[in-house]
């Protein structure tokens, strides 16, 4: 179902790994210790998740191993140097380029010959990882992750949007979606059950046990998925979709975020760790670089195959699209259904909804509708004020009610 | 560290991977070299193992068959939505605290004593972490920490805090401490994105689908009736459907129930048996109209037979 879907950083990325790790490889000193770390600094570059401090866990964890078995060295350092399933593969990739044989011989009891120069083979032999190098790989999702390295592009001009106001309409918005009881428990004068703890330690404060308090659930936060259009169609508004999905990221529990234009790039992890201008900055200088079409259809169906087993009925489904789409409308249709199915609301912000006479005429967006739950207008701040007005009021599914406020 | 000459150091660990593997397959897990080199290290580095991995490859396995294999004892901590700290680490017993106070009053005057004896650790409700800081008895623990994902991302801060330091600290008792460090090991399924600060203090591990020959081997060890033709040429075809690109990918686990319920009819594969149980294998309505529309028998014909 995904086999053809391409992967962001794929093989041009994974090329693009190789030919760094064959230049760090020349740096490398012989010292096990500081080769280690030059690895690690290659790792990173490479865009995976290596934490601090892991550099020194790795030398640590090769005292316990025997060096001269090379998949327990490749072992070893995989589970000491990276954290996360992308960052392995990545990690199988760059491996045996900068690892080459011979050179780990120069730290193992047999030492061969200390050939550090690049070999045709060896390096063909690693480009080829890319697709086989990771054992297991079948049956596997091809999860897509954020593109390693930044392709400098032309930057999008992103229109100045005053933060607070966006932070303070998305609070309200995620305020609002947060209507059903968590499993979280919070006291409560009339609440449905005993909360014998906080009766007790009441109790004691004032020496007499007499007023039994109670508790109720605690609203769970709002679980969202953002899809943020950021293709030249929408250029306008894209600082301020950029904005909203950052706020959306920050402020409500996020299953996933992504940007697309023909390509879709998930940026979860970013947008929770930098602050807004950080990422709507690199976000932007990302988006310039390809943005053009927009192949919705195509993006939706990455970014369900990439968060599925993420999402619940109480999710809500966030897309950030003016509906063009050079795609086929079909497939939007079929995966925009496909994501209805998996959430519990599917909310649409259209930038041109408010448009005096607005008739869906765009074909992506027509097919599209019959799984939306609301279709919004938010072509600038005044209407985000509007979004949050409707969610309040319709905290629930309006069950299908197309509203174009 | 730079010059690791030594030659007998390098044959000492190596065995204790190798004995590790051969004390999981005799609980009846069999783990490649790599899982079992991972849980070593954990021993020796006194780091807590994270497993990663699609759903029913094995991952809370590995912590029976590791806690089996060293004569531990498995503590096991289910993570779910809403989990806290009093789910978590302690609880006092509030029932019976009131039980007591209305005993004593009951009596006669109360003291100051009355507070000391309801806070003693007689009342004390010991939940999972706690109990594997302190157990109650000699024997070494494991702590299973089952799909950490589930929880919120707020208990992970307190996960962090007790996998650091080992130690918990009830205010009205003190501070407990580790006298022996737990082996810890996390399972997760990538529900939700794990923090950072729980990813660094961990041994990643991602567990991979088995290769044909050791799912072939697993399946050996937990159906001993199966035929030895049977196993293999059940898990080439399971093998076959995980590269289908189905929305539900049968694990281990459905590979063996598979491989039960085949053997429970007649121990026969053929097209009538494969559409019959297909059920034990593809989980999902769209998934098994599509492989009893022909992918099965496609399949079976590609393992051979039918």
């Amino acid at each position: 179902m995904s086999g053809e879907a391409s992967r962001p950083g794929g093989r041009g990325g994974a090329r693009h790994s190789v030919a760094r790790a064959r230049d760090a490889r020349r740096r490398r000193t012989g010292r096990l210790a500081d080769d280690i770390v030059i690895f690690a600094e290659l790792l990173r570059s490479c865009g995976a998740a290596v934490p601090g401090g892991a550099p020194a866990r790795a030398v640590r964890a090769l005292g316990e191993v025997a060096l001269d078995r090379r998949e327990d060295v490749q072992a070893a350092m995989r589970a000491t140097l990276v954290s996360d399933r992308p960052s392995t593969r990545l990690f199988d990739l760059v491996f045996p380029v900068f690892w080459s044989r011979a050179d780990v011989a120069v730290t193992a009891a047999d030492p061969v010959a200390g050939d550090t120069s690049t070999s045709p083979a060896e390096g063909g032999a690693a480009e080829d990882g890319d697709s086989g190098g990771d054992a297991g790989r079948q049956g596997d999702r091809r999860v897509p992750r954020p593109t390693a390295s930044l392709r400098r592009g032309e930057p999008m001009p992103v229109t100045a949007v005053d933060d607070d106001d966006v932070d303070t309409e998305v609070r309200r918005m995620v305020r609002a979606l947060a209507r059903a009881p968590g499993r979280r428990r919070r006291t409560a004068p009339a609440g449905d059950l005993l909360d014998l703890r906080a009766s007790l330690r009441h109790g004691l404060r004032s020496g007499e046990l007499v007023e039994l308090l109670h508790t109720r659930p605690r609203p769970a936060r709002a679980e969202v998925a953002v899809l943020c259009d950021v293709s030249s169609s929408m250029a306008g508004v894209t600082g301020l979709f950029l904005a909203v999905t950052h706020a959306l990221a920050r402020h409500a529990r996020l299953v996933e975020a992504g940007v697309f234009h023909v390509e879709l790039t998930l940026v979860g992890a970013e947008l929770r760790r930098h602050p807004r201008q950080v990422a709507v900055r690199r976000l932007a200088a990302r988006a310039g670089a390809l943005s053009g079409g927009t192949r919705i259809g195509h993006c939706l169906r990455e970014f369900v195959d990439a968060v599925e087993p993420g999402l619940t009925p109480r999710t809500v489904a966030f897309v950030l699209s003016d509906g063009w789409d050079v795609g086929e409308p079909d497939l939007l249709a079929a995966q925009l259904r496909r994501l209805r199915e998996r959430v519990g609301r599917v909310v649409w912000c259209d930038p041109h909804a408010a448009a005096t006479g607005f008739d869906p005429q765009v074909r992506g967006l027509r097919a599209a509708l019959p799984h939306v739950d609301d279709h919004l207008d938010l072509s600038g701040t005044a209407a985000l004020r509007g979004v949050a007005d409707h969610l309040e009021r319709h905290h629930r599914n309006p069950g299908g009610a197309h509203d174009r406020s | 560290m730079a010059e690791p000459a030594g030659g007998a150091d390098d044959t000492a660990p190596a065995d204790a991977v190798a004995s590790l593997v051969a004390a999981l397959g005799g609980t009846g897990y069999v783990a490649d070299r790599e899982l079992a080199l991972v849980l070593h290290l954990a021993e020796v580095l006194e780091l807590p193992v994270l497993l990663e991995g699609e759903p029913g490859v094995g991952k809370t396995a590995v912590a029976e068959a590791l806690a089996a294999a060293t004569g531990a004892r498995l503590v096991r901590l289910q993570c779910y939505e809403g989990l806290a700290a009093h789910h978590a680490l302690y609880e006092w017993d509030y029932a019976r605290q009131l039980l007591a106070i209305r005993m004593a009053e009951a009596r006669g005057p109360v003291g100051e004593e009355l507070r000391a004896e309801v806070f003693s650790p007689d009342f004390l409700l010991r939940r999972p972490l706690l109990e594997a800081i302190d157990p109650q008895d000699d024997r070494p623990v494991v702590l299973l920490v089952d799909e950490v994902d589930r929880a919120d991302q707020e208990f992970e801060a307190l996960l962090l805090e007790v996998l650091g330091q080992f130690q918990v600290t009830v205010p009205e008792l003190g501070t407990i401490v580790a006298t022996r460090r737990p082996r810890v090991v996390l399972t997760a399924n990538r529900t939700r994105a794990l923090s950072d600060a729980l990813r660094r203090r961990c041994l990643y591990h991602w567990l991979p689908y088995p290769t044909t020959d050791r799912e072939v081997r697993i399946v050996e060890a937990l159906v001993p009736g199966a035929s030895e033709e049977l196993v293999r040429r059940a898990c080439a075809l399971v093998a076959q459907v995980r590269a289908s690109g189905y929305r539900k990918t049968p694990g281990v686990s459905e590979t063996v129930d598979w491989v039960r319920a085949l053997t429970a009819l007649d121990g026969s594969l053929d097209a009538d048996t494969v559409h019959g149980t297909a059920g034990c294998l593809v989980k999902d309505a769209a998934d098994l109209a599509r492989f009893r529309a022909g992918d099965g028998a496609r399949l079976l014909r590609a393992v051979g037979g039918g």
